[in-house]
This record gives structure tokens, sequence and C-alpha cells, in this order.
């Protein structure tokens, strides 16, 4: 994992409360959510099965992987799509 | 026509590459790149609007993966690091298509490329199996550097992004050409029809185009003269110019003529 993320990840988790819910930051914006598999997030947003790809603490999560990772407090995603551009 | 021009592992039939930004809606964006006839159609990666209607259209939608071959670029990074995440963002949201559009622009009001930052991007993408369209200055220097790292196309700007002036640089443009085996595509600067046809002219393997056609009056018109105006340069420049003369030669027989 690149540093930036692991430094930026703990920002986070020291300020956050353990317990049922968690913090995460999605698309630089701290959220308060439950624990969950990223597929089943993705899903509460109307999301999965979207053209979307997903960055996870720096690194890639294949649209394969959606099932199995589980989000963790702290996590930072980057949730992308296409736009016009030249 | 049966011209085509080869980059990395693309055949391509088209000589104009086009971009999808500053069009008015999805709609005037499917109608102009249909127009200009192009293969490739570049895009941008940004975050999802997460409060976004799921039914809203996407580019994805218009632009299908199907029929033409997208570029997505790295516009708005400006650093090496920042441009390789969003190409493997852009891989990973086009199922392992592996061409990119790599710029990494510098923060100033020519959005002139930042070469240092470029260079190091290419090396990492080249590594990571990445085919990698490079967007960079005018120097020959520069451009045969990244030749040799492996990209598959290199593409020195014709004046700055979104500026319209038109070709500013064809010594250095022709310099380029001089050294380069892999396609030279100009991409920025052209305003009009007749910039595309100057750049194919000089010989370069394409023209790569967004505001020319998105910011004309009339977005659809322009991109079936831009189509027109890459097939007449690439055209002339096969034919071969005739040489410049400094006197007049006429054009009728001198010989022949009633008394």
């Amino acid at each position: 994992m690149d540093e930036r993320f692991s430094s930026k990840r703990a920002a986070l988790a020291a300020f956050f409360i353990q317990g049922m819910n968690m913090k995460i930051s999605v698309n630089g914006e701290v959220e308060q959510t439950e624990p969950q598999s990223l597929e089943s997030y993705l899903f509460n947003k109307s999301l999965l099965g979207r053209r979307i790809a997903v960055e996870r603490n720096g690194d890639i999560v294949p649209k394969s992987q959606f099932p199995d990772v589980m989000l963790e407090n702290g996590d930072v995603l980057e949730i992308v799509h296409a736009i016009g551009g030249g | 026509m049966t011209d085509t021009i080869r980059v990395g592992s693309y055949t391509l039939k088209s000589r104009l590459l086009v971009g999808t930004g500053k069009y008015r809606d999805l709609d005037e964006t499917r109608h102009a790149i249909e127009a200009s006839g192009a293969d490739i159609v570049t895009m941008a990666v940004r975050r999802t609007n997460l409060g976004q209607n799921p039914k809203e259209p996407n580019l994805l939608d218009v632009i299908s993966p199907d029929r033409y071959t997208l570029l997505p670029n790295t516009a708005g990074c400006n650093t090496a690091d920042d441009a390789v995440r969003t190409c493997r963002l852009a891989r990973e949201l086009l199922d392992g298509h592996n061409l990119v559009k790599l710029e990494v622009i510098s923060k100033s009001r020519t959005l002139y490329p930042d070469v240092v930052e470029t260079l190091s991007a290419a090396r990492t993408l080249v590594d990571d199996d990445f085919e990698v369209m490079v967007y960079t200055s005018d120097d020959p220097l520069i451009a045969i550097e990244l030749e040799a790292i492996g990209c598959v196309a290199v593409m020195p700007l014709g004046a700055p992004i979104g500026s319209g002036l038109g070709l500013q640089n064809p010594y250095n443009i022709r310099e380029i050409l001089d050294h380069l085996k892999v396609p030279v595509i100009v991409d920025a600067g052209v305003g009009t029809a007749s910039d595309a046809t100057v750049a194919m002219e000089l010989g370069c393997e394409g023209v790569l185009m967004n505001t020319a056609i998105a910011e004309a009056k009339d977005p659809i018109k322009m991109a079936h003269a831009m189509r027109l105006a890459i097939e007449s340069g690439r055209l002339a420049f096969e034919a071969g110019r005739m040489p410049r003369k400094r006197y007049a030669d006429a054009s009728s027989p001198e010989t022949g003529l009633i008394e």
C-alpha cells in the first residue's frame, strides 16, 4: 500500500469511534457506515452493475473481488466513472 | 480508402482522433463523434457522483466500447503518481483495455505538459503493460526519449490546449517526424479544418482534437469538415506537393498561339 494512503487511513482511524458503526472516506467525503462488503456498499448506493471502477487505499479492487472485500474502519475509497474529455 | 494507421496493437481506419469534452449533451456528443468518422475517442475518468440518479445516461452508453477504441486520458493530473493511478482505474473501468492517453499537465495558464513527470509516468505505465499514447511538448529530444521508453504514439501539441491557434510549430513537428518510427499525432491547438490539413501535410499520422469541434457553432458540421480535412491532408502528403518556385510558370502551352 502506498504510504500516503496508510497515513491518511491512520489519521482517519485515529478519530473514529470504534463500535458497530465505522467511518470511511468515499471520494473525499467521510461517511458513517455499517461493516459490510464492498459489493453490499455499492448496492446500497445504486452503483452495483454500473460502469465504475474502485480504488481502495490506493489499490485497484477488481470487480470480481467486490463480494470478498470487507470494508474496514478508515478505508479510503475512490469510485470513478467515464465522462467526456479531450 | 484502405489507408490504415497502426498504433501499438491497434489498427485504425481513421486518422482523426476526437475528444468527448465540452459538448452540450450526450446526444450532441454522439452525433459529432459519428460525423467525425473517428475510431479513437478519448474520455476522462472522474469521481462518481454518489447521489446520482441510476437512470442517468453514461458516456459509455453513447460511445460504446464495442464500436469505438476508447482512449482514457489522465487530464487534470499534475503528478506522475496521479496519472498512473488514473490509468489503472481506467483499465479496470474498461475491463482490461490497456490503451491510455498519458498527459501530465502543469498548473500554468499554458497547460503545458510537465515533461519531467510525463517521462516518469510513461516508464511506470510501460512497465505495467499499458500501451501509452503520450501528450508532450514539441521538444524533439523529449519525443525521442518517449519513444525509447516504449510509448506507442507520441503526441506533441501544435498550440496550447483549447487555444485553437493552429499549428504554431511546424519546424518542431517536422523535426520530431524525422526522428520517430512510432506514429506522431498532433494533439491540441487545431482551430479549424485547414489547421488539421497542415498537420497532415507535414506527414503526421493523425490529429487529436476536441475543442475545435465541440466549440464550433455547429459541432456536427465541423466534425464532418475535420474528417475531410484529415483525409485531404493525408492524400496531399502521400501525393507529394509540387516544388515551390520563386517565379510564375504558365499552365497553358506557350506555343501554337494564333497570330
